[in-house]
């Protein structure tokens, strides 16, 4: 096998750039082995539990995690954070009935049902906690505002403008909120847009807002009993002054007629 | 009237006509996915987005590997001079891969995937033992064809690398780790080391072959070219990989290693567009085999958008940081596999059928019959028109919901016409893919 001179030096590149790099990058690999299991959050029991659910469901072809999958769910990387583990654990035990809701308008994408046991959906909310951990390098956009390394934190500190905090917050995306500077149509929560007839009260909405699943269905809006249990509690993403000046802002909506 | 030298070259029709019918089903399946974008939740019961979506990306790999080896087989027997070392082993080996792809498919639906639910490796372990059995049949054949063959060829040297690469980057994606983090660094090196590496030295090696044969250019002047390219994609491919690992929890060096590897990735596609055109303009003879020259300078072309355009434009780290996770990427996916892979594979099929049926009889039944030139325009505008519409979808996505903050669902809400877009699209590709189908049909029932 004589190859032409040219040919001869181009394989030589090809051999030793090739060795170099793949030694560059098995280094590189063992590196990030040890940091991924030193420096990340440590897998427990629960999390390795529900990471086999999670691919035993093949989840990852509806859902992107880490922003790797399919394109036809939300991504869940800060599922957890986002919406809280009540509304996970609501959507899992019951992922139809819920989907179906959660959205206005006729277009429905639906999640098919699982079938998972209590303990599946324990293990995997430890596993989408786990996930929601990570150190993903500020990915994806927009998580920064809400957690950072999974730790909630004030979502703005020094405002307590309800209306800029309703934004951050998006309560738009559950909750109608028509009133000056805000025109929000969510449907999956009561419509607050009248909030005040209902005689809640601040320190009651402090609570609801604050820790919602702690309210009892007898106390909740008629036609949202066992809902409340979809709704992220705000407590440790709010100062108290945040939470009050919210909780008064709400108590004091009126529809204008 | 068959014009390849040994008898052998034959088993490679079988392998083709596995793939033309897998293709033709990997499209169905895929407009069976897209309706669900259209009307959601139309076969919730019994087959859910991700059962369809596994299925459409699992017999895309399926039905690439088997014009691989295809191909691969035919080149291999005619480089080395001599007969296939076992014809039976290479229709056993076809048997057990083809066995493992419909087993998979039909797993699916029953959502079996034992732990192994991860896009494009989903297949669960005992369908992964089938085709490493299969592939190391294949690799057992090529050494014994190898061995002690009369004429010694550099093209087979790189064909017999690139193959046993592409059976070892198949390894990584078959065990089961506690670590979600792990697991997906590894299931990049099934992924990357394929399409960006493994698969693209394949798809140098059949382009070059064709050039050799299409145009007549000699032999020993292609090798520089193939060594070249070779050393292109490996220089830049192998650290490359880091731009899968930006987001996944792994340290923060990788932004900037897969970053700039990511550039060079873009080099090698414009070498072989640059190097495909200017032996079609420079060739003493004009092609006779049109089908084929078209597919061949058509998926350069294509490739040069799907790799160096649409890849190239969505992997810098900080712009890879709003588009990760949208469809912007599914528009990279589909243009890189349709252009690099699937137009050279069928450039290499129709270079073979005419070789399998002579001159005359394959431009009488073949090419005079222009039905290859509607399977070219309609897959190649199909194609195109579905990725635009994905490229929409993924900006709107970015803007409705990362920039302004709505939810996921809320923004698909408003993108529901281009979802319809790329439906009505999705079935002027299949148009072409029927048109190729029957073609391949119509040849191989041609008499010989």
């Amino acid at each position: 096998m004589e190859l032409p001179k040219d040919a001869k030096r181009a394989k030589g590149w090809l051999i030793w750039t090739s060795v170099v790099m793949i030694a560059v990058f098995l280094g590189l690999t063992f590196q990030s082995y040890f940091y991924v299991v030193k420096k990340e959050p440590k897998v427990t029991n629960a999390v390795a539990a529900g990471n086999r659910v999670f691919h035993d469901n093949n989840c990852m072809d509806c859902h992107t995690i880490l922003g790797d999958g399919s394109y036809y769910a939300a991504d869940l990387t800060k599922v957890i954070s986002k919406r809280g583990q009540g509304f996970v654990r609501a959507v899992l035990k019951d992922p139809p009935k819920i989907t179906r809701d959660l959205w206005p308008g006729k277009y429905k994408r639906v999640m098919p049902n699982l079938h998972l046991t209590n303990q599946n959906i324990n293990d995997l909310i430890a596993f989408l906690t786990w996930i929601g951990e990570l150190d993903t390098n500020g990915w994806p956009p927009g998580s920064k505002v809400l957690s950072s390394k999974g730790k909630a934190k004030p979502v703005q500190e020094g405002t307590t403008s309800p209306i800029s905090l309703i934004k951050k917050l998006n309560c738009g995306a559950c909750h109608t909120i028509q009133t000056e500077g805000l025109n929000t149509a969510g449907v999956i929560g009561p419509n607050l847009s009248n909030e005040s007839a209902r005689k809640r009260g601040v320190a009651w909405l402090v609570k609801q807002i604050g820790n919602p699943a702690a309210i009892p269905d007898s106390e909740v809006a008629k036609g949202y009993e066992g809902k409340q249990m979809l709704m992220p509690a705000f407590k440790n993403q709010l100062t108290t002054d945040q939470l009050k000046s919210l909780a008064t802002f709400i108590n004091n909506l009126k529809e204008e007629k | 009237m068959r014009t390849f030298t040994f008898r052998s070259q034959k088993v490679a029709y079988y392998y083709f006509a596995a793939s033309v019918l897998l293709f033709l089903l990997q499209i169905i399946f895929g407009l069976a996915t897209v309706s669900q974008y259209v009307w959601p939740s139309l076969a919730l019961n019994w087959m859910p987005f991700n059962v369809s979506r596994s299925i459409h990306i699992n017999l895309l790999i399926f039905w690439m590997f088997l014009a691989i080896m295809g191909a691969t087989y035919y080149i291999l027997i005619e480089e080395a001079g001599k007969e296939l070392f076992s014809t039976k082993i290479a229709m056993f080996q076809l048997i057990i891969f083809c066995a493992a792809g419909v087993g998979a498919i039909v797993s699916y639906f029953f959502h079996y995937y034992d732990g192994q639910g991860l896009e494009y490796v989903e297949a669960a372990p005992v369908f992964d033992w089938m085709i490493v059995v299969a592939a190391l049949l294949w690799l057992y054949n090529i050494l014994k064809t190898l061995h002690k063959a009369p004429k010694k060829s550099p093209i087979n040297m790189l064909l017999l690398i690139t193959t046993i690469g592409t059976i070892l980057m198949y390894l990584p994606g078959m065990p089961y780790f506690r670590n979600f983090v792990v697991q997906d660094y590894l299931r990049w090196w099934v992924i990357h080391y394929w399409v960006e590496a493994t698969w693209e030295m394949y798809e140098t090696l059949f382009i070059g072959y064709l050039i050799i044969k299409l145009f007549k250019v000699p032999k020993e002047r292609m090798y520089r070219w193939f060594y070249i390219e070779f050393f292109l994609i490996l220089a830049s491919g192998i650290l490359g990989m880091g731009h899968h690992y930006f987001w996944i929890g792994t340290p923060h060096y990788w932004t900037w290693v897969g970053s700039i590897f990511s550039v060079f990735e873009a080099i090698p596609p414009v070498a072989m567009m640059i190097d495909g055109l200017i032996y079609a303009r420079k060739a003493k003879t004009r092609a006779n085999n049109l089908p084929a020259l078209y597919w061949l300078i058509g998926g350069t072309i294509g490739s040069f958008i799907g790799l160096t355009i649409l890849g190239g434009s969505i992997t810098w780290f900080s712009v890879n940081y709003w588009m990760h996770g949208t469809e912007v990427t599914a528009a990279h996916g589909h243009m890189a596999f349709f252009s690099a892979f699937a137009a050279i594979f069928i450039a290499f099929i129709y270079y073979s059928l005419e070789q399998r049926k002579g001159e005359e009889n394959f431009k009488d039944t073949i090419t005079d019959k222009q039905r290859w030139a509607w399977a070219f325009w309609l897959m190649n505008i199909g194609m195109i028109m579905m990725v635009l519409a994905m490229v929409v979808l993924g900006l709107m996505q970015i803007s409705i919901s990362r920039v302004a903050g709505q939810g996921y669902i809320a923004a698909q809400v408003h993108e529901i016409g281009w979802f319809a877009v790329w439906f009505v699209t999705g079935f002027v590709f299949f148009a072409g893919v029927l048109f190729y189908a029957y073609d391949f049909f119509v040849a191989m029932k041609m008499k010989e």
